[in-house]
């Protein structure tokens, strides 16, 4: 069992993942892991540190202040984080057309399908870009403020 | 700024045309004779600049909006009674208010811009010729002649240069994250 046999074995897995829901699901997680971090961090920041202490002034485990107290207050925050995480899924095309080209191919990699080499099909192309963009669109609308407030985080205070 | 990346570029792609799009439709009704936008390599890069632009100017709106109204007035106050004309004012007051929310959202495009490819993709493919193929493009193009090494080369030397760039700008621009009070 050399080395070389084990790294063929790992990238089997990985093949095997290739135009699967669950291999870009990996994918996209990874892929906005960064940002979400980066977002979360101004919105948990945002809840003062003496609320914490409080609840552990009050007999409470780190995990249960976070849990009980934090978490809550960051909630408003989370929700917007996840309709930017839901956003940049939704609208990845790279990756989904790179990958997913066959069974699991997403809406974005679909769109680009009606582009042709011999027409563009504007038609069936315009219907199904605005059934693609309508319920993202409508996500964001409700999360928008925070959500720009929360990718500039640091820089506003609310 | 929440449409899908590629539908807003197959609207351009349509609105692009030189000769059935309505840009030019447009421009002609007005006696002004359109260029080839996306189809013209002189035009085309600035076409896709002003997709971006479009794109994105909601988002900075926001951003930079909510950061305006958080400066304090009475720094504005304070400026016009110590006399400072319009341009002074935005210089020394505006400006540095709104600082940090500048250096993230930049922060933000800039490194999106490093990474852009669906709407480049859609509606130039890099295209004509090489006018408008940015390094990301021109990776995924030696990828699909299956250059692996020389892909994943470049890609390599794509992040470094993103790294260094976003460093570089945090520079200037200051870290957004940097001088938070102290005590948050």
């Amino acid at each position: 069992m050399s080395a070389r046999r084990r790294l063929a074995g790992a990238l089997g897995v990985l093949v095997d993942l290739i135009d699967t829901r669950l291999g870009l699901i990996l994918l996209h997680g990874a892929l906005n892991v960064s940002l979400v971090a980066w977002m979360l961090r101004g919105f948990f920041q945002d809840v003062p540190e003496e609320l914490e202490d409080a609840a552990r002034v009050d007999g409470a485990t780190r995990l249960r202040a976070f849990f009980q107290v934090t978490l809550p207050l960051a909630s408003p925050g989370v929700a917007a984080t996840t309709v930017f995480a839901l956003l940049a899924s939704w609208n990845e095309f790279l990756f989904a057309t790179m990958l997913a080209s066959g069974s699991a191919r997403t809406a974005p990699a679909s769109i680009a399908q009606f582009v042709t080499f011999r027409a563009v099909v504007w038609g069936k192309l315009a219907a199904a870009a605005v059934l693609t963009s309508l319920p993202i669109a409508a996500a964001v609308l409700i999360a928008q403020r925070r959500l720009v407030r929360g990718l500039t985080s640091g820089a506003v205070k609310g | 700024m929440t449409l899908t990346p590629v539908v807003v570029g197959l609207s351009w792609r349509i609105l692009f045309d030189p000769d059935l799009g309505p840009l030019n439709r447009l421009l002609g009704a007005i006696g002004v004779t359109g260029p080839a936008w996306v189809a013209d390599p002189r035009w085309a890069l600035g076409s896709l600049v002003l997709v971006d632009v479009w794109q994105w100017t909601p988002f900075m709106v926001l951003a930079l909006g909510a950061a305006l109204s958080q400066v304090p007035r009475e720094l504005y106050e304070a400026a016009a009674v110590d006399g400072s004309g319009r341009l002074e004012t935005l210089r020394h007051v505006t400006l540095p208010g709104i600082r940090r929310a500048l250096a993230a959202a930049a922060l933000l495009r800039a490194v999106d811009l490093f990474k852009a490819f669906d709407v480049l993709f859609v509606v130039t493919e890099g295209g004509p010729g090489t006018a408008t193929e940015t390094l990301n493009l021109y990776v995924f193009r030696v990828m699909r002649r299956f250059d692996i090494g020389y892909a994943a080369a470049l890609g390599l030397c794509l992040l470094v240069m993103t790294v260094l760039f976003s460093r570089v700008l945090e520079r200037v621009l200051g870290d957004p994250r940097a001088d938070e009070e102290p005590g948050r």
